[in-house]
């Protein structure tokens, strides 16, 4: 009996929450597995969160991965680098109109700010959770991580569970917005050659433009810009490759597992997170609106019309969000093909989400310091 | 965690609108600035087309 009680004594230690935590877990560990959504960051996510909620368990070696990682933020820097090296700009450099896709396509970001502080959030927490809207895990994580905010792990769950789900929530999202006059709209695509000069200047001078104006952003993008320097430099062909699968495998897989660290039941069974978890859907579904209004009012001075379900791939998730719209345009026209139209505005959305970051960083951290909170 | 208090406070919106101005229009203008750049380039280092 003695022996039983010792051998299963630490099942009595087990709370609620941490049951809630590891039914958690299970899910993000389904979703990966049964629906591949985001499977290389949900899959670690998941496991670690069950890890991590086991009554009386040491943490250490996870704690120890996230302040390495995370709280340095080189783990969202160094697989910045992976996800340069795996984009082609060349849909955006060969039709540079896009990009403005990509800005408005930020709108929701914004916008979650506002509602954040407007429900109760602090300004520093309210501007981590709006940057779940930059649908963009690694820039999610570093604004959270900069401001410290406590919380990281919903924060992260959100960001990744919401871009995983880029198509479910965008389409009903753009049928509102849009007529199906307006979702027929077809654009003729005669890209203009791209020379190599072009593909080796423009992240140098992204880095150098996006940098000075939001030096706090200069990292993310700069980084970013390196993979993708990597990759179009031509003389680098097997650290492009190297880059784009074992560095960004990797560094997701360590990612996901210290990010659990911040996914401890204490801190994640609250009414902030479902807060958070809400005001997330509202920065896509608001990212989505901002870029779509903003291809509508373009249509109103321009001889050219766009289709303005472009504008909903502006946002950073890619290519989830450039195949949706194309695959909506099919939908109304089946010989619309609209695809590489998006894919030039979602590259681009990749560019503005970290720009955004860094912005918004910027601009929270001068407000907290005028108010002497920082 | 104790630092949120859910309610309504529009003051507090109201102190970040400008936050909100400014970081919208930070994008447009660096992403203005990037695109005037491509056409640019595009234009210097497109191919020159052969005479028939």
């Amino acid at each position: 009996m003695q022996l039983l009680v010792e051998l299963f004594g630490n099942i009595g230690n087990f709370t609620l929450e941490q049951g809630a935590m590891i039914i958690i877990g299970a899910a993000l560990i389904w979703c990966a597995i049964k629906k591949e959504m985001e499977p290389s960051l949900l899959l670690p996510m998941g496991f670690g969160a069950i890890l991590v909620n086991l009554p009386m368990v040491n943490t250490e070696a996870i704690e120890t991965l996230f302040e390495a990682g995370i709280a340095t933020e080189l783990f969202p820097l160094l697989l910045f680098i992976g996800i340069g090296a795996m984009i082609d700009f060349g849909p955006l450099l060969s039709n540079p109109k896009m990009m403005l896709f990509g800005a408005a396509a930020q709108f929701g970001i914004f916008f979650t700010l506002g509602m954040a502080t407007l429900f109760g959030f602090e300004l520093k927490d309210a501007a981590s959770i709006a940057i779940i809207g930059a649908a963009d895990g690694p820039t999610s994580i570093y604004v959270a991580n900069y401001f410290h905010s406590n919380y990281q792990g919903p924060i992260m769950v959100a960001a990744y569970s919401y871009m995983a789900l880029v198509p479910i929530v965008q389409p009903p999202v753009i049928r509102l917005c849009t007529t199906r006059k307006e979702r027929m709209i077809r654009m003729p695509y005669s890209p203009s050659a791209v020379s190599g000069t072009t593909r080796i200047l423009f992240p140098i001078f992204v880095t150098l433009v996006a940098g000075t104006i939001a030096p706090k952003s200069a990292e993310l993008i700069g980084f970013l810009m390196f993979g993708n320097l990597i990759r179009e430099c031509g003389v680098l062909g097997s650290l492009s490759t190297s880059a784009q699968n074992e560095l960004a495998n990797l560094i997701t897989l360590m990612l996901g597992l210290s990010v659990s660290f911040r996914m401890k039941a204490e801190a994640f069974v609250t009414v902030e997170t479902l807060a958070i978890l809400a005001l997330g859907l509202v920065a896509f579904v608001f990212d989505t609106v901002g870029g779509v209004m903003f291809a509508k009012l373009l249509n109103l001075f321009s001889k050219n019309k766009i289709n303005p379900m472009i504008g909903a791939a502006g946002i950073s998730a890619f290519p989830m969000a450039s195949r949706v719209v194309h695959k909506m345009g099919r939908e109304e026209d089946q010989s619309n093909f609209l695809l590489m139209h998006a894919a030039g505005a979602n590259v681009s959305g990749q560019i503005a989400s970290v720009i955004a970051g860094g912005l918004v960083i910027t601009l929270v951290e001068n407000a907290l310091h005028a108010a002497g909170l920082m | 965690m104790n630092n949120f208090n859910l309610g309504f406070y529009p003051a507090a919106l109201w102190d970040v609108l400008p936050i909100l101005g400014k970081g919208l229009l930070g994008i447009f203008v660096v992403i203005c600035a990037i695109w005037g750049f491509v056409v640019l380039l595009n234009k210097l280092t497109a191919p020159k087309k052969e005479k028939n």
